[in-house]
């Protein structure tokens, strides 16, 4: 029925004078179920679907949407969309894209529907048991997040694009007490997968690691504050690209001179030593096929070995910068508009083994990303900030002892300039309950990187 | 589509409680990136059932509201209880449904507004940037028009129904000179479109971008810290809103846990919960499980008076909710906030900026939602800030991270509270001036 009502809407669309049309369809089911301290807080489950509409008219875009599913309510909102495209700007040039049919489906070989409602959460409820399970930790929650996403683009130009995930993931946060004090740490693994994710792990030695850590955490200082050298791991490379380096790589930001990164296409931007890549299909990370505008997602080398060689694009920032549609428009869901956002970002991997990296930092920290709570950039002008889960500081090239509360700032281009050393491992990871916010909209996103050694970062602590 | 109807059909299929929560959502909203980049209205209805089978409680939300859709998700809530482990802690669902007087919170033309009914507010905002600064340029921002509904009903009584309009608008600006870049944000946020102040934010953005294109480091070390009224606004929430949820405290991961009557803070601070103020964005007339709101002191002067509960947390103590239940359509409802208020002092803005002899004036941060309101550790990396020394605003200065426990810097360290209260969405507070903050940088 969704087909069917994308389709009224494209054919009504065209009958009122619109140059292109892009209807897109969802439904999306999301699972999730909270155990809070040993008890089933919260089992939910949540349906939704509609069409999101996007109209090119006298050369202006507009969007609208609806859940009302019915031809009524989709011809109200072609109209709208109508009237949104009275009101932006004129939009010079659209770069020129295939019109690309097919299906497509993420590995998947055990659906989770097929798996009852009591083995979610009696496998959840042991996790947390198991986190529970050590003397110290007085608090801990596990979820269990299941997403199945299914996406349909069809355009007057000839798109007929669909795929189909499966996301999965489970995660847990402990608390540990000592002395007074109190420190917590979290942790997830997802992975865009079937059931099959779930059963091949022990998730119960999973938040027993996690309580061990936090038990450790409660007692270890903050780091010194100043400027350190820094060995992140996978998951902080991933993090720090992203937040510090990717968002200023997408073509709106780059279009409206609100990245640092505007004009220096062909530059010297890092370190010989890196390259980073965008890619909708890697292995670890989420599942991107094509974007919302229906354009098939292409592997983007964004910098290659220290140059800046292109920035991610749709359809209309591709036109404004002179670049190719890379597919990266992306919406968080049919509610929204695309906007050019980041799929699987990361760094990939040279010579360097893990203990080669440590011994040559000397002094500095090893930070992780296991607890770590997110980052956040200003694009503008180039600061970006993270924090870290407990780190390690490093003392005569070896690892020696644990710091918690790890906050590091610094900036863009300094930062990837000083990029001393890559790792040969490669690592890039997802999450089933979060994702990347921009502009009010969030997207499930991946990113990682081998091991790498920073000249200088900032390091707040007390 | 009626809630009533629902919560019945729930408990005929074996519920022994259930409740229906019907958000119904209205959006119009303009890009804005040099002029209007994009432009869209969005219309979204969502309900949610939630059902308790003995203790076992189960939630389903969906988007689908026709006959089958709603009955579907019903059926699916009970037959999840069904199978679901017994929380032993449930009570039972909210039985006081009613509502407070929290004055008028809709306006028509906010929730009527078309694109092009916001047109002229973008235009003003994106011409007054340069009014500001004329070599400064509007590069981001956006202007939004919302417009919500809730509808409650449970097994006990309703239905009740709320609603409320709300406007915003944004704005990123950016000065070049002579290879040196210098970018201020400002927003403005309202009840309505017609009391949005587009004309002063993007003044105000525009004159400041021009500022921060000569700004320098601040040398590492320890300063007095005064937080602009907005970057107090950012602080606060992120610390104090999990800390005194009740449920954070019940659980074990309040720092606040045993401290009811203690001194947390210093006298010079007392923190409101406008639950039910008239006029304030984030008040509302019941919570999100139809309980009636109110005003609640959560510190009196530097001591801890209250935590906020929901009708399931206040069942745990054998008291009643605060009215703070906070949910989404798919989700538990949690206590939570509506409206954090610091009661602004005697001090005005400038008088703190004289008291101040070697200081930094924090004027905007990212990232403090990274802190760790477990722990009592607050982090927030500084975008934009000005050397304040012997009284007087030295010069601008850029990146570098506060860091320190939030509880001793609203205590022994607490030096000043303003009165330039400025009012956001559920949070309101003024300017306010720490010794001895730590400041982690070049």
């Amino acid at each position: 029925m969704l087909k069917e009502l994308a389709a009224y809407g494209l054919n009504i669309a065209e009958k009122l004078g619109t140059t292109y049309v892009e209807a897109r369809a969802q439904r999306t089911n999301y699972e999730l179920i909270t155990i809070d301290n040993g008890v089933l807080k919260e089992f939910s489950k949540t349906f939704s679907a509609g069409l999101g509409i996007r109209v090119f008219y006298n050369g202006r875009f507009g969007f609208s949407s609806t859940n009302d599913l019915n031809r009524e309510s989709v011809k109200e909102a072609v109209e709208k969309a109508i009237s949104a495209a009275r009101v932006s700007r004129k939009v010079e040039k659209l770069g020129e894209r295939e019109a690309c049919k097919g299906v497509f489906k993420s590995d998947c070989r055990k659906k989770p529907e097929d798996v009852s409602d009591e083995e979610k959460v009696s496998l959840t409820l042991e996790a947390n048991k198991a986190g529970l399970s050590l003397e110290g930790v007085k608090s801990a929650v596990t979820r269990l997040g299941v997403q199945r996403d299914w996406r349909y683009v069809v355009t007057s130009d000839g798109v007929d694009l669909e795929y189909e995930s499966t996301l999965l993931g489970l995660g847990h946060m402990s608390v540990a007490f000592k002395a007074g004090a109190m420190e917590r740490v979290g942790d997830q693994e997802s992975a865009v997968a079937g059931w099959e994710f779930i059963e091949g792990k022990n998730w119960a030695e999973f938040s027993l690691g996690i309580s061990k850590l936090a038990n450790e955490a409660v007692k270890a200082p903050l780091p010194p504050p100043g400027r350190l050298k820094a060995v992140a791991d996978p998951e902080m490379v991933g993090l720090i690209l992203h937040e510090a380096f990717g968002h200023a790589c997408e073509g709106d930001l780059v279009s409206s001179g609100d990245s640092i990164l505007s004009g220096r296409l062909g530059s010297e931007i890092a370190s010989p030593l890196v390259t980073i890549v965008d890619d909708g299909l890697a292995e670890g990370g989420y599942f991107v096929p094509f974007d919302d505008e229906g354009n098939i997602k292409r592997r983007v080398v964004v910098v290659e070995n220290g140059v800046l060689k292109s920035f991610m694009t749709g359809r209309e920032t591709a036109g404004m910068l002179n670049l190719p549609v890379s597919g990266n428009s992306r919406a968080q869901d049919f509610t929204h508009f695309p906007i050019v956002r980041q799929t699987n970002f990361f760094m990939t991997p040279r010579d360097h083994g893990f203990e080669e990296i440590i011994r040559e930092a000397g002094e500095g920290v090893y930070i992780l990303g296991r607890g770590a709570t997110g980052g956040q950039v200003d694009t503008a002008s180039g600061t970006f900030t993270f924090s870290a889960g407990p780190s390690w500081i490093i003392r005569n090239g070896e690892l020696a002892e644990l710091v918690r509360g790890v906050v590091i700032s610094g900036s863009i281009l300094e930062t990837l300039k000083g990029v001393e050393a890559v790792g040969r491992d490669l690592r890039i990871t997802t999450s089933a309950f979060g994702g990347c916010g921009k502009d009010n909209q969030l997207a499930r996103v991946g990113d990682g990187g081998p091991h790498v050694m920073i000249r200088e970062l900032i390091v707040g602590g007390g | 589509m009626n809630v009533e109807k629902a919560v019945k059909r729930a408990v005929e299929l074996g519920a022994s409680e259930a409740e229906a929560f019907l958000l119904s959502t209205a959006e119009t909203s303009l890009t804005l990136a040099g002029d209007v980049e994009a432009s869209k209205t969005v219309r979204m209805k969502s309900f949610g059932i939630r059902v308790a089978v003995g203790k076992s409680t189960a939630i389903v939300g969906t988007q689908d509201l026709s006959e089958t859709g709603v009955e579907s998700a019903v059926r699916s809530a009970v037959s999840i209880a069904r199978v679901s482990p017994p929380d032993p802690r449930w009570v039972r669902m909210n039985e006081r449904i009613g509502t407070s007087d929290v004055g008028e919170t809709f306006d028509k033309a906010t929730a009527e507004a078309t694109p092009e009914d916001l047109l002229p507010i973008a235009r003003e905002l994106l011409d007054s940037v340069k009014e500001g600064c004329s070599e400064a340029k509007p590069i981001r921002g956006f202007l939004t028009s919302r417009a919500m509904e809730a509808t409650y009903a449970n097994t006990y009584g309703g239905p009740v129904t709320r609603r409320e309009t709300m406007a915003f608008l944004y704005i990123d600006a950016r000065v070049d000179e002579a290879g040196e870049v210098g970018t201020y944000s400002e927003y403005s946020i309202a009840r309505s479109l017609r009391r949005l102040e587009a004309g002063k934010t993007g003044v105000e953005a525009g004159s400041r971008a021009r500022e921060f294109v000569k700004a320098g480091s601040i040398p590492n070390g320890k300063y007095e810290v005064v937080t602009l009224n907005r970057v107090s606004d950012s602080l606060l929430p992120v610390m104090l809103s999990p800390a005194v949820s009740a449920l954070n405290v019940q659980e074990g991961r309040s720092p606040l846990a045993g401290k009811i009557g203690m001194e947390i803070m210093s006298e010079k601070i007392t923190i409101e919960d406008f639950g039910s103020n008239v006029n304030t964005l984030g008040s509302k007339p019941f919570d999100d499980e139809g309980f009636p709101t109110r005003n609640l002191t959560i510190v009196g002067k530097g001591v801890l008076n209250a935590f906020v509960y929901d009708t399931y947390t206040a069942n745990r103590e054998g008291r009643e909710s605060t009215g703070n239940a906070s949910r989404g359509y798919s989700t538990a409802p949690r206590p939570s906030l509506h409206h954090l208020h610091l009661k602004p002092g005697e001090a005005t803005f400038e008088e703190i900026i004289s008291e101040t002899r070697n200081g930094v004036l924090v004027m905007s941060t990212i990232g403090e939602w990274m802190s760790n309101p477990v722990s009592g550790h607050l982090n927030a990396t500084i975008t934009h800030a000005y050397m304040v020394e012997n009284g007087e605003i030295a010069r601008p200065v850029k990146n570098g991270v506060i860091s320190g426990n939030f509880y001793e810097m609203l205590k022994d360290g607490l030096d000043m509270v303003g009165n330039d209260t400025r009012y956001d969405y559920g949070v309101s507070a003024p300017s306010l001036k720490f010794r001895n903050v730590v400041i982690a940088s070049k």
